[in-house]
């Protein structure tokens, strides 16, 4: 049984010894209101903290929910607080050396003592802010559901003894974790006003590459009706810069290695040397992420899905064809000789007398046998093209017919060997990300006006959490709520 | 853990058994001053606020695991489906 559990049935049994001992108090036999008060206030206490125990899940669950919302996880403002405070620490520790080298001069040392004064004040403010934020973080992130547990039991505690820590506790976990999902966003509320403010200052310092993360996240590539390409290339492109990512053998892929920035980016899928597009080209990150949990390390996906004009076919090839395909069926039949012979029969939309081009492109040891159409009139031409596509030998069949009928069916055959596995194309990774943005001229009056507008920032949030949390006690019924830290 | 559950469940059993014991006790003590031969009006009313406290208080004695089980019933239907609509 896990320490949430044993807390929890813990305040279970607490909140019916507390019911209990309410209705012994009610039950005395002394004639005195004071006594038959509380009696009847620990009666309630008890079912109340009942109440708490039976939607304890539900609770922590909300408060995830809501910080969900803001499209970051607590591990990503862990990382950015930990960039955050690498960078402070860096510049502090630069300063320091110089300000140890001038003070050798003879004479320097009260110059040197003398700014290093204010700088050291402002340093601190932004180093201990930080990481105060930094502490709470990891204490919500690693323990929100002991704590909270702890606040359910010590509320349940007979004669509302725990009552106020308890509420307390409850509400300090609920709203932090609630609220610490938005630091990322009360940052930028509040620096980007002192940046206009000092407009001239402040565009020395490079905020952005510090503030704004880069994404991982994972997702699977897929046609209209399921299927999947095995070993492609996803790219995803903005400006100049072309990121491309191996679409595994399950029709997965992921930006772990190379996390993308924020931006909007245009997306394409490469596959046995055809370039296809998605039913959804432009992507935005993070706003077309869906931070689903379903790997802790990368809780971001994005699926990317194929219009109506593409099959991916088994084990490895792709049709694509210039009008919509309005159903694919794929059957499989296994041969005596153990190949494998495949039918993918497609019903497809395209006005009378349109001239309609499919492409179907297959490994070479694969083998196009026949194709087979209803209601089609006009000269069917085939075309052969053997192509390389980054090491793997691909045959593309052209195909290209008149129809005159506004849909009609289109079978094709294909048999692969038995030995045909999926191929792995050659694939060169995307470059690497350059270093952070250097701190420009204006130096010391940027760090001066950037440095206390960040400790107030950081110093704010705090207490806004502090004030959610004493009017969330209040709720809970704490009647002289505490906070464990103050932001002000 | 358990041997802290077990003592609170004992605890919780050994008060119920002193509540019950003192409901007797309040009902006789206040039947006592309710019906004892003092021309006291106010003896007599605390008599009579005993006996009715006494009987609440057993009231809600008697149903306290009815009344719990009730509340992590509804928490409970409730808790699912908002889980459920949720995820």
């Amino acid at each position: 049984m896990s320490f949430v559990n044993e807390l929890l049935l813990i305040a279970a049994q607490l909140s019916v010894l507390t019911y209990n001992v309410g209705v012994l108090l009610y039950m005395l036999p002394l004639p005195m209101r004071s006594v038959k008060y509380l009696g009847q206030r620990m009666i309630e206490d008890g079912i109340f903290s009942a109440v708490l125990i039976s939607i304890f899940a539900t609770l922590l669950y909300a408060s995830d929910y809501v910080g969900s919302f803001s499209g970051y996880t607590l591990g990503d403002i862990a990382r950015w607080l930990h960039k955050l405070i690498n960078y402070i620490m860096t510049e502090y520790m630069t300063f320091r050396i110089m300000a140890a080298l001038v003070s050798l001069v003879p004479g320097g040392g009260y110059i040197a003592s003398l700014i290093l004064l204010p700088y050291s004040i402002i340093m601190f403010g932004m180093i201990s802010s930080t990481s105060l934020m930094l502490a709470l973080l990891y204490i919500i992130s690693g323990l929100k559901a002991e704590l909270a547990a702890l606040g359910v039991a010590l509320y349940a505690l007979p004669l509302r003894i725990g009552k106020n820590a308890g509420a307390s506790l409850l509400a300090f976990v609920l709203v932090a974790n609630a609220l610490l999902h938005f630091l990322p966003k009360w940052t930028f509320f509040v620096l980007g006003g002192a940046s206009k403010a000092w407009a001239e200052t402040m565009n020395s310092i490079d905020t952005s590459e510090a503030v704004l993360d880069h994404y991982a996240f994972w997702g699977v590539v897929r046609d209209q009706w399921g299927n999947r390409p095995s070993y492609g290339i996803i790219y995803f492109k903005h400006g100049d810069s072309i990121y491309p990512y191996q679409i595994y053998m399950d029709g997965s892929y992921h930006t772990v290695l190379y996390p993308l920035q924020p931006s909007t980016y245009s997306v394409t899928v490469e596959y046995m040397g055809l370039r296809l597009e998605p039913l959804r080209q432009l992507v935005n990150i993070p706003g077309s992420l869906r931070l689903t949990y379903e790997y802790s390390d990368i809780p971001y996906r994005l699926d990317v899905e194929m219009g109506r004009n593409i099959v991916f076919l088994w084990p490895q090839g792709v049709i694509h064809v210039n009008s919509l395909v309005s159903s694919a069926i794929l059957e499989r039949n296994l041969l005596g000789n153990g190949n494998i012979n495949s039918t993918v029969t497609l019903n497809i939309e395209a006005p009378p007398g349109a001239t309609i081009y499919l492409l179907v492109s297959l490994p070479r040891q694969c083998i196009f046998y026949s194709m087979t159409t209803v209601y089609t009139v006009g000269p069917i031409t085939t075309d052969k093209e053997l192509r390389s596509w980054r090491g793997i030998p691909v045959t593309i069949y052209v195909i290209k017919m008149t129809n005159s009928e506004p849909s009609f069916n289109v079978s094709i055959n294909y048999y692969c060997p038995s030995s045909t596995t999926p191929l792995r194309p050659e694939y060169s990774p995307p470059p690497l990300r350059e270093g952070d943005g250097e701190a420009g001229s204006n130096y010391f009056s940027t760090i001066i006006t950037f440095g206390i507008a960040y400790a107030t920032t950081m110093y704010s949030f705090l207490a806004i959490i502090a004030a959610l949390t004493i009017g969330l006690a209040r709720f809970l019924g704490s009647s002289h709520p505490r906070i464990i830290f103050r932001g002000y | 853990m358990t041997t802290l559950t077990e003592f609170i469940s004992s605890l919780t059993q050994t008060v119920v058994s002193a509540a019950w014991a003192l409901f007797l006790l309040t009902w006789s003590i206040g039947w006592i001053l309710r019906g004892s031969p003092i021309p006291f009006l106010r003896v007599k009313r605390t008599g009579q606020d005993l006996i009715e406290d006494a009987v609440w208080a057993a009231f809600w004695l008697a149903i306290g695991s009815s009344v719990f089980a009730l509340v992590s019933y509804i928490a409970g239907s409730v808790s699912n489906a908002t889980v459920n609509v949720g995820g």
